[in-house]
């Protein structure tokens, strides 16, 4: 018997809001709203703390209205976001870690996690950004990028502005710490 | 497996815990207190930069005054700190419809072509380009965009649709949409997009001359359905027709299947649409319990739950059928709705108590939703 096709549609954005397509935008408004979700999940994923979500947005578009007027591609309006998101969770980041070498930070703690999420995947994650917080900002956002996101070597070099092998070393680095962490 | 892969994989699965819950007035809030910071930054600016040049100006006053070496160099004055200039607006180019709809052309070359215009449907063509289309709601109207491969029906909503080359494709900002391609019909709700892919098409033509006499059979019988008149009427937007059409129906190949959510839904519509809420409540409740695994079934449950609240005046209904659609996609785009609305109508019906314990619920889990203020006050938190 021959196999029911598969439908000439596909889903190309799922409920994450991610959209493998820019549209042309008619403000910067109507930039903010369009792209104010992925800027947030990349903070929260960056990040790994809830309450910092809407301090880094404001970071992220205060530093796009500065730039906006030199975007010369409009449709390349995520990319531009995303490689903000990234510079502006490194300094963020070092900031944490210098913080903390003064005893003046708290762990991070991507929760808490919806009622009803499922607790073996909240205490993962929990666990994983706790070890994130031992390595160094690079890393961790080259690691986060990769394993979080899902971002190609090539595509964490271009958002990054790393070279090839820079983003495969920092990914080793957080990749063995992790390993040694994790264990079997 | 190595053990990182093995991590991988878990991560993978949870990484769907790693997206915040934003809602429009979220971005609304955020976008206010930008606009803000923004003037307080602009005034801290353009404050310190007028310090800077009357301290700088000072310095240089004083140094040329003192100085009665003509060999001295004059220190220029820097120029102010940069101001944030507010970021130029292109002309939008919008065409206006007599209902208040709108299509906004996002391209310079978008061609839109009215095809039908009339009480019942309005139908256009997005010949090329692309347009952003915001629908202002209208039970008694349907208005339908088509693409050369797609028909996208809407009820009161705002998409993005693309004609180009590689590109056919629909994107909802708000709303729902019903799209259609040859005999498939889609949902699509605020947040997804569907794009046609002509390498599928082909396969979908390349499988049909190999079919077995099972699958011949039930492509007879999905032909006939196909062409029941009522279906044929509701899909060229003559909704009255396809009422009568389908409540005296030729043959009983002419009814709604009920093997068939996405027929059950369309009946649904129909009904809603010609103000038969009950029947279409009918159509509903059937495509909810006998397609519980199917996508589709969610925006069943959810339209259900409305149709109850809203027309039929049956709070405690209307807040089971909201349940449902939560039990089906707990992590759907639909689910914060659906248990705000739950509140709402379980305080309708009297289950007061019920409410009170849905919005502590509410509140730990969408501890930045839009109504976590108002589900505090109900949870007494």
């Amino acid at each position: 018997m021959a196999e029911q096709p598969t439908r000439p549609l596909r889903l190309v954005r799922d409920e994450e809001g991610q959209d493998d397509r820019d549209v042309p935008f008619a403000s910067f408004d109507d930039l903010f709203r369009r792209y104010h979700r992925l800027v947030a999940t990349i903070g929260l994923r960056m990040l790994g703390r809830r309450g910092e979500i809407d301090d880094f947005v404001q970071d992220v578009f205060l530093e796009a209205h500065r730039g906006y007027g030199s975007l010369r591609d409009p449709l390349a309006a995520k990319a531009w976001l995303r490689a903000i998101s990234v510079r502006i969770a490194v300094r963020r980041l070092r900031r944490h870690r210098f913080a903390a070498l003064l005893g003046l930070d708290g762990p991070a703690d991507p929760g808490p996690f919806p009622v009803g999420a499922n607790q073996e995947h909240a205490a993962l994650l929990s666990e994983v950004y706790r070890v994130l917080e031992l390595l160094p900002a690079k890393a961790r956002v080259v690691w986060v990028l990769r394993f979080i996101e899902g971002d190609k070597l090539e595509e964490i070099a271009e958002v990054t502005g790393m070279g090839l092998s820079t983003v495969k070393r920092h990914l080793q680095v957080a990749t063995d710490k992790i390993t040694e962490v994790f264990g079997a | 497996m190595p053990k990182h892969e093995r991590l991988e994989q878990r991560l993978d699965a949870a990484r769907v815990l790693l997206v915040p819950q934003v809602h429009p007035s979220d971005t609304e809030r955020a976008l206010r207190r930008f606009k803000d910071l923004g003037a307080r930054r602009r005034r801290r600016t353009a404050v310190a930069g007028v310090f800077a040049t009357a301290a700088i100006a000072a310095t240089a006053a004083f140094f040329y005054l003192k100085s009665a070496i003509p060999s001295s160099p004059a220190i220029e004055t820097p120029a102010p700190s940069v101001v944030l200039a507010p970021p130029s607006v292109p002309e939008k180019k919008i065409v206006h419809f007599a209902d208040g709809s709108q299509a906004e052309l996002l391209k310079e070359k978008t061609e839109l072509r009215v095809d039908i215009s009339s009480p019942e449907l309005l139908a256009l063509t997005v010949v090329s380009g692309a347009a952003k289309i915001e629908v202002v709601p209208n039970p008694n109207r349907l208005f339908r965009v088509s693409t050369e491969h797609l028909r996208i029906e809407v009820l009161g909503t705002a998409f993005t649709v693309y004609q180009e080359a590689g590109d056919e494709s629909v994107t909802v900002h708000r709303g729902r949409v019903a799209v259609y391609s040859k005999k498939d019909r889609y949902e699509l709700v605020q947040g997804m997009t569907y794009r046609y892919d002509e390498a599928l098409d082909g396969e979908v033509a390349a499988v049909k001359p190999r079919s077995s006499k099972k699958i011949r059979k039930s492509r007879a019988a999905a032909s006939n359905a196909r062409h029941a008149k009522w279906k044929q009427l509701a899909e060229d937007g003559q909704i009255k027709e396809a009422y009568d059409a389908m409540r005296s129906p030729r043959s009983p190949e002419e009814t709604p299947r009920s093997n068939d959510v996405r027929e059950l839904m369309l009946a649904a519509d129909v009904a809603r649409l010609t103000g038969h809420p009950a029947e279409a409540a009918e159509f509903l409740q059937t495509a909810v319990a006998n397609h519980r695994g199917d996508p589709n079934a969610v925006l069943a449950a959810f339209t259900l739950a409305r149709i109850y609240e809203r027309q039929l005046g049956a709070p405690k209904k209307a807040a089971d059928s909201y349940r449902t659609a939560r039990e089906l996609a707990p992590d759907g785009s639909l689910a914060e709705d659906a248990l705000v609305h739950e509140i709402e109508c379980r305080t309708s019906a009297g289950e007061g108590a019920k409410a009170k314990v849905l919005a502590k619920e509410y509140v730990s889990r969408y501890p930045s939703g839009r109504k976590v203020e108002e589900m505090r006050r109900i949870a007494g938190i």
